[in-house]
């Protein structure tokens, strides 16, 4: 049972994020304001982070993969950026010990860069034209508000549900 | 250098590079197909996708109806002001319809430009991370949809289908800045229609650009753009959105309209995919 509760949980957050895109976003109508949510790439991090770092850097990678085929179908993109953010993030917390409010701001912090890293390659690839200011103003502070938020709310509740399972898992 | 090959952990980072090369090269090209796998992951994904939508879409829909409820007076009486023109309009629509196939069938033309099959298509999944502005919609090859049909909701254009799985397809919407995103367009006039290409859009003012318009052409503001059918695949005169705002190219040489679009690209719920009879015939040719 424990061994599908992981991807179960991906895959619903995976679904959330286009479900967020065709209901909330239509109330956005009129204004350049977009709102990005990140909600798959927060519960990555938190796998890296309360669970397992490996597993999380593998999960990473096939939900990357999923994300390209499904939304944006050039492969490469997230199947690269999720995983190698993800071990990034693992090596970093090693380094330094943290309570739940440094991670969860980190986590922000990273999400900042995978925005601004996948704008880059947009950007390179000539499939936007959106200049600097405006992603940053338009784009990457109402995302970093919205996963903020997102945050506030579910890291505690998701980081004691990945504490409660690792605990599971080496009792056995 | 031996020493080189046994480092493992170098040699799996490198080979995860060049893998990654591969895959973004070959799927950055712009002509590809989607591959067996893709299409199948795409169609498991959405379909499941679809299950959960439904509920979703009612219940933000009942918080629309609510919204709605409150404005239904106000519109009643704008409405009502309208109604009146609109008969008007139905009596002299329906002699312009009769006096059109009888001159045609004078003239022995069988297919028009403007003729399509329409097939209504529900959106399922869109991207969260807005770059490409795809949209999956719920029907694919098994209902006929063939790649470049044009897609339409009620109010004008809105995008048009770049790959087919089979049962589902990928919409790319014309708000995409994606440089191969060209449509053949053209401005509305009494005499002589300008040609043009709806070519990118402008994020920050939220206009799609019509380029190439001829320099010595008068382009008015609040002109309507159509789409002109001249690449074949689609039909002639769906509404894309007014003209705003008209400006020279660097070189004086062309002119570049601003238009406004007529769809609202956040709010795309139930499309509908223009077939162009003319193509179904051309198609047909072919095989």
């Amino acid at each position: 049972m424990n061994k599908y509760i992981l991807p179960l949980l991906l895959s619903l957050l995976f679904i959330s994020e286009n479900m967020f895109e065709t209901i909330i976003s239509p109330m956005l109508y009129g204004s350049q304001t977009i709102i990005v949510p990140h909600f798959l790439f927060i519960g990555l991090i938190f796998i890296a982070l309360y669970y397992d770092a490996k597993l999380g850097v593998i999960y990473g990678a096939i939900f990357g993969l999923l994300f390209d085929i499904v939304n944006t179908e050039i492969i490469g993109i997230y199947l690269g950026c999720f995983p190698l953010f993800i071990f990034l993030i693992s090596q970093t917390m090693k380094m330094l010990y943290a309570n739940l409010f440094v991670r969860s701001l980190l986590t922000l912090i990273w999400t900042a860069a995978l925005e601004y890293v996948v704008y880059g390659l947009n950007y390179l690839f000539g499939y936007t034209t959106m200049n600097n200011s405006f992603f940053m103003i338009h784009r990457l502070i109402p995302t970093l508000l919205l996963n903020g938020v997102v945050l506030l709310f579910a890291a505690y509740p998701l980081s004691s549900f990945l504490k409660g399972l690792r605990e599971k898992k080496e009792e056995n | 250098m031996p020493q080189f090959f046994y480092n493992k952990r170098l040699m799996v980072i490198l080979a995860t590079i060049i893998l990654f090369v591969v895959l973004l090269g070959y799927s950055l090209n712009g002509n590809r197909k989607l591959s067996f796998p893709e299409k199948f992951v795409k169609d498991t994904v959405s379909l499941t996708e679809k299950i959960f939508n439904k509920p979703a879409q009612y219940i933000a829909g009942l918080f629309d109806n609510m919204s709605d409820l409150q404005n239904t007076y106000k519109e009643n009486k704008q409405l009502k002001a309208k109604l009146d023109q609109y008969v008007e309009l139905s009596v002299k629509e329906k002699e312009y319809e009769k006096e059109n196939k009888d001159l045609r069938d004078l003239l022995n033309i069988k297919n028009s430009m403007q003729a399509y099959n329409p097939i209504e298509a529900t959106v399922i999944v869109r991207d969260p991370d807005q770059w490409q502005q795809m949209v999956t919609i719920d029907k694919g090859d098994s209902s006929g949809i063939q790649p470049d049909m044009a897609v339409i909701t009620s109010k004008g254009l809105v995008g048009k289908v770049k790959h087919v799985s089979k049962f589902t397809s990928t919409v790319q919407l014309i708000s995409a800045s994606d440089r191969t995103n060209r449509i053949s367009a053209k401005i509305q006039q009494s005499k002589d229609n300008i040609y043009g290409l709806i070519e990118g859009y402008d994020v920050e003012s939220q206009m799609l650009l019509l380029k190439e318009i001829p320099s010595n052409a008068k382009v008015a503001k609040g002109q309507v753009v159509v789409t002109s059918g001249l690449g074949g695949v689609f039909p002639d005169g769906l509404p894309i959105g007014t003209v705003t705002k008209v400006e020279r190219d660097e070189y004086g040489l062309t002119q570049t309209a601003y238009v406004k679009p007529l769809a609202d690209f956040d709010d795309i719920n139930h499309v509908i995919v223009a077939k162009s009879t003319i193509h179904d015939l051309k198609s047909g040719e072919g095989k």
